[in-house]
């Protein structure tokens, strides 16, 4: 059993010196590009939409930031971009890096915008024990809470959603939770669309209020399937509350078979065009039938004069 | 030199990973009884199935439950009324277009197709003499003003209440008058015997589909009907390893990215991004909208549009 | 009028002129031949229709861009051949124009071979020929196809009845005087005779009806073309996007008609020895007729190329140029010369408009009548409006197929064993119309 530690220490050893030699070789950033600095201020709002850019473009294989699970790639696994190994890198370094991409990692240089680029990184930033200036984005110590209670509130006069975070201290007290951040999706066919804008943390009472899109479309009523989650599993678990709302604008679908037209069925003719067809089927035929009879009485008119 | 192979090994890896998570939904989306019950028969007669995958899979007839088959009359009218209050549509993002052919695969794969015909192909374009080229994904428009049902002799091809336009390959004469009307040359012939007609002969037919295919009829793009009915994305959309696609529902004003799964307001991103449709001047009213190139993710690498390949 | 040469026509009599035309009914060996030739041709490609029956369209050079080929191109030729009909013994029939008295017969036989075919052009053409039935089952008001189909029936109906209503008396004559022929044609004599005895109320009763039907077909045959013409131009495509289509396809049908119908009148003239009944008169007219439709067509033309040409709008431009100077302006100029333009030149001088040299004319005409439907269809299918690509080399040209041509081949046979039939049983002179145009009293015993 030990040995069985010693060499899975050891594989390790060599495995993260060889990985750091790779990275080493492969991966130097030229000195004036590690001294670019991040424009942008570390604000709970750049840091929140750096994170939906990171979920979206970066999560695939790096996994959630401090969580150490990235995808187990060969030979080099990506990092854990939350880290304080990672973190020790300029913010030039790691913004040359997203650029050029290397190995498995492509480049961002063109799909990523400066702007996107930048909020990724306050966004990592924000988890640098070393940088003074990083704000966490959950500052506020909540106390160790259990029986997370996530309730809804919906104000049709002023179209809004709000939302109440509490949870059971230790002492059985039900506190607000604060700093929280949680996401607000609204249900469509194929997915949730996000509406919580970029600031979407709970406040001292635990509360949050977001303002409903005022010309999304819901169904006919005006009904919308709303869905509130706390957006970091990290913290409490998955906490999610859904709730049919009358928010959303009522739409009566349009349905393109109620007209009749050129495109349409033969059931949705229009009917200038059955007319004229019918119409001259029917006439020229009728003449053609009445020959016909007339024909029928050729032989008769023979009889007749003799 | 060195980033190309680079690129190369992480599509291969992608490629693995979509393979096994392929073969995983294979599973999944199957309606098999439990093992032990059939571990307990005796292996019986295999059949052909067809899963919403669009993978073709040779399964114990033991295993499958009752569930599976639809009459045809049920399927062809539920294809032919089609979802209500659905208006599907379409974007794509043609500065995220890199050539890389998986939409192509995925739909010759789902829809019974050689690898020469194309529900959807992605072509070269060049709108003028000095304009830059780029890689235009084209599938069928779905007009709503299709000149193709205009001319349809007998309605075999129609536009349904969600805005779909599909071909009931069994009631097609094979006249060709809507291959001639369209001006996206988006429908093909099925000219001989179809690719595997073996393989798919006893399948009962799926006008949502148009699986199986017949010799003799024509067939076209259906946003892939039959998966939309399950809420998933049609097959191009979600195989797209480059975010070139959204497809949603204009009724709800949301489409949703094939590749991240990001949900977006369907005008806001026609309005960021100065949306629109091809050929509008024709008056066809297409139900795909395209982003400009603009900004592109990658290069254009096409063969630079030597004069045959344009015309 | 007098300057024509007087022939020996005033001594013609009611016997001459029915053993004259009722001879080479009985026994005409060439004929036979001919029939046999032609069944044996039918015969051949028929396996090849066969073919195309067991593997699918994909044994013809088509593909899914060239999605029409050969046979629509030839649909169309057979359908403008077919107008013939209505021009000859319709429109000029209405206007009592005598010298189409001998010649009517054979427009109106020309007609109905040639439009039975073409409906049978169009089934040879689809995919699933065995759901031709769909048609009228699911029929849509909206599709020219269904109009195309409507049409094509009514103008065979019509022109069968125009060809048999005015044959009436000479069908109670053959009754009569074909003694020998098998008993089935005596059967058909006797029933479309219509027990005709030509008393003065059975003349004007029979004559009112054939006049109701010459008013008939003329919107019918203006219709015939004008929907096959639609057929393209009720797509978005380059080259058929046009408003003039459809009488610029009647007036090719028009030139394209009357061309076969010289070639028809020369053999017929030829091989039944009718030379006193299809005369010089009427090659020379018909050669003046020639000239009046070919001005037509030719103004069509120049309103059809020049006006897009002077624009040259994109779409319009690459279909242009191979038309007229890339790979099809081969086929698209010998089209516009032989059938149009040196037609014209040549015809304005009597010396060409005797039977040989308009005969040999007119089969250039249709040589080059059929080219241009060739040119109408395929180099628009070859230039849509996107590029053509990820296909095989073979869909982004279009060469026909052994098994098209000779399915080509086969209707060709089948219209001309249809006139050839048709001649064979009916007399192919009207016997009794030429003796009221030369004022010969008859009588058409019961």
């Amino acid at each position: 059993m030990k040995n069985i530690i010693k060499i899975t220490a050891s594989l390790f050893l060599i495995f993260t010196l060889s990985v750091s030699v790779v990275s080493a070789q492969s991966w130097s950033v030229p000195n004036l590009s590690k001294k670019k600095q991040n424009p942008y201020d570390t604000s709970t709002k750049n840091i929140s939409s750096g994170k939906k850019i990171y979920n979206i473009n970066c999560k695939s294989c790096h996994g959630d930031a401090t969580m150490r699970n990235m995808l187990p790639l060969q030979p080099v696994a990506p990092s854990d971009l939350g880290s304080q190994a990672f973190l020790m890198q300029t913010d030039g370094e790691i913004y040359y890096k997203v650029n050029k991409g290397n190995g498995a990692m492509p480049t961002f240089k063109k799909t990523l915008n400066d702007e996107s680029k930048w909020m990724v990184i306050t966004y990592l930033r924000s988890f640098d024990k070393n940088k003074k200036v990083s704000k966490k984005i959950a500052e506020v110590k909540n106390p160790e809470v259990s029986d997370v209670k996530l309730l809804l509130d919906i104000n049709k006069e002023t179209k809004s959603v709000s939302a109440n975070l509490t949870g059971v201290t230790k002492k059985g007290a039900r506190v607000a939770l604060q700093g929280i951040e949680l996401s607000f999706k609204v249900k469509r066919s194929f997915g949730y669309l996000d509406i919580s804008g970029n600031d979407a943390y709970t406040n001292e009472q635990g509360m949050i209020e977001i303002p409903f899109p005022s010309d999304l479309p819901g169904d006919r009523e005006g009904h919308v399937n709303l869905l509130v989650k706390v957006t970091d599993d990290a913290y409490y678990g998955e906490i999610t509350v859904d709730r049919i709302a009358t928010l959303g604008v009522p739409t009566d679908p349009e349905n393109p078979l109620d007209e009749r037209a050129m495109w349409g069925t033969r059931a949705n003719a229009p009917i200038w065009i059955i007319v004229s067809y019918v119409g001259g089927v029917l006439s020229i035929w009728s003449i053609i039938f009445l020959v016909l009879f007339q024909l029928i009485k050729l032989p008769k008119l023979a009889k007749t004069e003799e | 030199m060195k980033e190309e192979t680079s690129n190369n090994s992480r599509r291969k890896f992608l490629k693995s990973v979509g393979l096994s998570v392929g073969a995983a939904g294979v599973v999944s989306g199957f309606s098999l009884l439990g093992a032990a019950k059939a571990a307990a028969q005796e292996p019986g007669e295999t059949v052909n199935l067809l899963t919403q995958d669009g993978q073709l899979v040779k399964v114990d007839k033991n295993q499958l439950r009752p569930t599976v088959s639809e009459p045809l009359t049920e399927l062809q009218k539920r294809g032919r009324e089609g979802i209500a209050g659905k208006s599907f549509v379409m974007v794509i993002d043609l500065s995220k277009c890199r050539n890389a052919r998986k939409c192509m695969d995925a739909c010759q794969n789902h829809h019974q197709l050689r690898t020469d015909q194309h529900h959807i192909n992605v072509l070269q374009m060049q709108d003028a003499e000095h304009t830059a080229p780029y890689f235009m994904p084209k599938p069928c428009q779905h007009c709503d003003n299709p000149p193709c049902t205009k001319v349809c002799p007998v309605d075999a091809t129609f536009k349904r209440q969600d805005g779909i336009v599909l071909i009931d390959n069994e009631r097609c004469i094979g006249c060709r008058f809507c291959i001639a009307a369209c001006p996206y040359s988006a429908r093909i012939f099925q000219w001989t015997e179809p690719k595997d007609a073996e393989k798919y002969k006893n399948l009962t037919y799926n006008i949502e589909s148009n699986v199986p295919q017949k010799k003799g009829t024509v067939s076209k793009c259906l946003f892939s009907a039959d998966r939309l009915r399950e809420d998933k994305l049609p097959s191009c959309v979600s195989s797209c390893p480059n975010g070139v696609y959204y497809f949603g529902d204009r009724n709800e004003d949301a489409v949703t990215n094939g590749t991240s799964g990001e949900t977006v307001r369907f005008t806001k991103l026609i309005k960021e991004n100065a949306g629109y449709t091809l050929m509008e001047e024709l008056g066809t009213k297409p139900r795909v909208y395209y982003l400009p190139p603009k900004n592109r993710a990658f290069e254009f690498n096409g063969d630079l549009l030597n004069e045959e390949n344009l015309h | 009028m007098n300057d024509l040469p007087e022939q020996k026509e005033t001594t013609l009599s009611f016997e001459k002129i029915k053993e004259d035309i009722l001879r080479p009914m009985q026994n005409h060996k060439g004929l036979e031949l001919w029939i046999v030739f032609l069944i044996t041709v039918i015969g051949v490609c028929a396996w090849a229709y066969y073919v195309q029956l067991r593997d699918g369209l994909g044994v013809t050079g088509m593909r899914d861009y060239v999605s029409w080929g050969l046979y629509i191109a030839n649909f169309v030729f057979f359908v403008a051949v077919s107008l013939v009909g209505m021009l000859i013994s319709s429109i000029l029939g209405l206007l009592r124009i005598n010298w189409i008295t001998p010649i009517s017969r054979i427009a109106e036989i020309i007609a109905v071979a040639f439009v039975a075919v073409a409906g049978l052009v169009i089934v040879l053409d689809m995919g699933r020929p065995d759901r031709v039935l769909n048609v009228l089952i699911h029929g849509r008001f909206q599709s020219p196809i269904l109009w195309d189909v409507t049409v094509i029936t009514t103008y065979l109906v019509i022109s069968l009845l125009l060809l048999i209503l005015p044959m009436i008396p000479d069908l109670a004559i053959c009754k009569n005087e074909l003694k020998k022929t098998s008993p089935v044609l005596k059967k058909l004599y006797n029933i479309l005779s219509f027990g005709y005895i030509n008393t003065p109320s059975q003349h004007k009763h029979l004559h009112k009806m054939i006049r109701t039907l010459m008013v008939l077909i003329v919107p019918v045959g203006l219709a015939i073309h004008t929907v096959t013409s639609w057929l393209f131009a009720a797509t978005l495509r380059n080259g058929w996007d046009t408003t003039i289509f459809g009488p610029y396809f009647v007036a090719g049908a028009f030139v394209a008609g009357s061309a076969a119908l010289i070639v028809a009148m020369y053999f017929f003239r030829v091989s039944y020895k009718l030379q006193d009944y299809i005369t010089d008169v009427q090659f020379d007219k018909m050669g003046k007729l020639m000239v009046a439709v070919c001005l037509v067509y030719l103004y069509f033309n120049l309103n059809e190329f020049l006006v897009p040409g002077y624009k040259m709008k994109t779409g319009d431009d690459i279909h242009l140029k191979e038309l007229f100077t890339g790979n099809w302006a081969i086929m698209f100029w010998s089209s516009q010369l032989f059938g149009n333009v040196i037609p014209i030149m040549l015809l304005v001088t009597k010396k060409f408009r005797k039977p040989l040299p308009i005969m040999i004319i007119s089969l250039f005409i249709i040589a080059a009548a059929w080219i241009k439907r060739y040119v109408i269809v395929i180099p628009t299918m070859l230039h849509p409006h996107l590029p053509i690509q990820n296909v095989p080399e073979n869909f982004v040209h279009y060469y026909p197929s052994a098994i098209e041509i000779s399915v080509t081949v086969l209707s060709f046979a089948l219209a001309l064993l249809i006139i050839t039939v048709l001649a064979k049983i009916f007399p192919i002179i009207p016997i009794c119309e030429t003796a009221d145009n030369e004022g010969i009293d008859y009588k058409i015993e019961a």
